[in-house]
């Protein structure tokens, strides 16, 4: 008899021991949709966002996945373009069961994808800097139909673009000339530098365009600094972050320049080498987490998440690693609290509040789907191939 | 800053820009007097010199000098390869169908690249310092752009001995202008055909080479350099030599002047304008003679 209640108890926990084992996953698993630009010029940001979110869900599977189901991620390539970026949505809702997607990359590939989105009724976590995606309406006489199932992990390039700008008040830089990339970040960006240089006593006393893969800025720098201003933005993801920074050094500019809130990154020091020296940027807290006072709420966390980062990508993140890793936690949470159901999930992520991520805070609500503020941004300079965070 | 400086800026700007295209410009000249072939895999010889400089110089810390002639090697045993193999042996000898063999063999040579190199952009160090040096007319340059000016202008004189003092050279000539009668005087045409690939793909790795350190490299990063430099072809007269100089010249400094006078925010535009308008006028280029000579 005892021989026997041995064996059932043995059988028991070997039952339970294999039920919370990934082998024994019984349930199909739930599926969220990942559409990165994983290749084309913003790549190093889209594979950095695809490896932070595929992170959150290694860790979602590690403990179990989301009651007893595994979570896996459906992945698509936008190649930096609007256009393949559709064509990835509708290869993923036509063929795959997906609760939510995560992505894109870019603010033109975003602004493609949106009507689709909101037309599928299915919630989309997008990491693209631009506001634009959130602000402009969906119907053009209609300014009330903004997108109800589209979220933003990134803080609003406008309290960016505010951050620099209260840098430069702070430091007494009054003048500056503003140079953007040809496309929807920078033009965002454009629109954006209008309305908050004036709040901080900034005058944009100079706009130039170049196209995104332009290899010489030189011409429109050297008519900036004709204009004699003793500040520069630049308004640009990828390549063109690094020929700016060496163009700017070639023309012996002694403004200072600073960058996008996409420029924290260790794709920048590849691309801008020595010149990159001195450049400044406002950024997520991710690339400085040692540096951030001990009372920081989000210190712990990024720095957890950091450690688990290196070990596993063997490289240090960029801050936009943040915004990828912000989006998959915020809309696992979700799935866990309401299950598999996109109607349910849209409402569980816009009533996430006080949610403490990697980019910030978030508070998100109907009239705010990004969630973060201006306090949650820092501001840093590139120095000796890392970063330091600025007052 | 007045604008008698900002215009030498943007000049000296657009030609050191203007260079590179007249390179590549020169790399689908040599391949189209050869087969009547636009070859679209020039887009992907720059980016292979550009990587596999960087390969060499940034991961292996082999010194610049012997990197540069290895790069070019290198790509041009791949062109010399590309004919050997998908155009040699292709079953169509159709121009139309070997000009998309090429986007085919573009395509394949591009993402072979993706997959060793990653998709990140990265640096090359410049082949001798970073400090600007300050003209007299008030215009800064890098030390890599007289690198370009240099290194280009010695590819002209190199290649405008070759076609006019070498054998091998004048039997290319020979081949452009008439294949079958070329072949009767005793020139092997296959191997000419072989030659000028390859010798196009050592021009893209050049330019892809020199222009590495300014702009960075990637492993697309031909793509629009290749399109520029083809629309610079087209410019100067498709097939024509001192064409490809004009054109790209003519296209870099247009872009720059431009982007710096008129707007920057339709830079492209304002040299496009120029090449539909020269098209518009002389169908055939600047220095294009009538019905272009091929094979």
């Amino acid at each position: 008899m005892k021989g026997k209640s041995l064996v059932m108890a043995v059988i028991c926990v070997a039952v339970c021991f294999m039920m919370g084992s990934p082998l024994c996953f019984g349930a199909e698993p739930i599926k969220i949709g990942g559409i990165f630009a994983l290749t084309g010029r913003a790549a190093h940001i889209g594979t950095s966002q695809r490896d932070a979110v595929l992170i959150a869900i290694d860790e979602v599977n590690d403990k179990g996945g989301i009651n007893g189901r595994k979570l896996e991620m459906v992945m698509e390539d936008t190649e930096s373009n609007p256009t393949k970026a559709v064509m990835a949505l509708k290869k993923i809702l036509e063929a795959e069961d997906v609760v939510a997607i995560i992505g894109p990359t870019l603010t033109g590939t975003a602004m493609a994808m949106r009507g689709f989105i909101e037309k599928e009724k299915i919630p989309a976590f997008m990491h693209s800097g631009g506001d634009v995606i959130l602000k402009a309406p969906l119907k053009k006489d209609d300014p009330t139909s903004l997108p109800k199932w589209t979220f933003k992990s990134p803080y609003k390039a406008a309290d960016a673009m505010g951050k620099i700008c209260q840098y430069m008040n702070k430091h007494d830089i009054k003048k500056i000339g503003f140079l953007y990339s040809n496309e929807g970040f920078g033009k965002d960006g454009l629109r954006n530098v209008k309305v908050q240089a004036p709040k901080y006593g900034v005058e944009v006393v100079a706009q130039e365009a170049f196209a995104p893969k332009d290899v010489d800025m030189t011409a429109q720098l050297t008519r900036i600094n004709a204009k004699g201003v003793d500040g520069v933005i630049a308004w640009t993801v990828g390549p063109a972050m690094g020929i700016i920074a060496k163009n700017v050094k070639q023309l012996g500019i002694k403004a200072p320049l600073f960058e996008c809130h996409g420029a924290g990154d260790p794709v920048f020091w590849k691309v801008a080498g020595e010149s990159g020296e001195g450049v400044m940027m406002p950024s997520t807290k991710i690339v400085v987490a040692d540096q951030l006072p001990d009372s920081d709420v989000q210190k712990k966390k990024i720095q957890a998440y950091v450690k688990a980062y290196r070990k596993k990508f063997e490289h240090e993140p960029g801050t936009m690693v943040a915004y990828g890793a912000d989006a998959a936690f915020i809309v696992v949470d979700a799935i866990k609290s309401v299950g598999p159901d996109r109607a349910k999930i849209r409402d569980a992520i816009e009533n996430t509040k006080g949610y403490v991520g990697m980019s910030g805070i978030y508070n998100i609500s109907p009239d705010d789907h990004n969630g973060l503020s201006m306090k949650d941004i820092v501001m840093i300079k590139a120095t000796k191939g890392g970063w330091k965070l600025l007052d | 800053m007045g604008l008698s400086e900002q215009i030498a800026q943007f000049i000296i700007t657009g030609l050191s820009i203007g260079a590179i295209y007249a390179i590549v410009a020169m790399g689908f000249n040599i391949i189209h007097n050869a087969t009547g072939v636009v070859n679209f895999v020039q887009c992907e010889f720059i980016s292979l010199g550009g990587m596999f400089m960087y390969t060499l110089v940034v991961l292996l810390r082999v010194p610049m000098f012997i990197s540069f002639f290895m790069s070019m090697a290198a790509v041009a045993l791949i062109g010399a390869l590309i004919e050997r193999g998908p155009i040699r042996y292709a079953r169509s000898k159709e121009i139309i169908i070997l000009i998309f063999l090429t986007i085919g063999l573009s395509g394949t040579l591009r993402g072979t690249a993706q997959q060793i190199w990653g998709t990140d952009n990265v640096g090359v160090p410049a082949f001798s310092g970073e400090n600007p040096i300050h003209l007299p007319v008030g215009a800064t340059l890098l030390p890599q752009h007289i690198w370009v000016f240099g290194v280009t202008v010695l590819v002209m004189l190199a290649l405008r001995h070759f076609f006019k003092n070498t054998m091998s050279g004048k039997a290319m000539r020979a081949t452009a202008v008439n294949r079958k009668a070329a072949a009767l005087v005793g020139v092997s045409v296959d191997r000419m055909v072989m030659l000028s690939f390859a010798l196009s793909g050592a021009l893209g790795a050049v330019a892809g080479m020199i222009i590495a350190p300014i702009s960075t490299t990637s492993y697309d990063t031909g793509i629009m350099l290749g399109l520029k430099g083809f629309a610079a072809a087209i410019l100067g007269g498709y097939g024509s030599f001192s064409g490809a100089i004009i054109g790209g010249i003519m296209l870099g400094v247009l872009e720059s002047l431009g982007a710096g006078l008129i707007s920057s925010q339709y830079k492209d535009v304002i040299a496009f304008l120029v090449l539909l308008l020269v098209l518009f006028l002389r169908p055939t280029g600047i220095m294009g003679h009538g019905e272009s000579e091929r094979v």
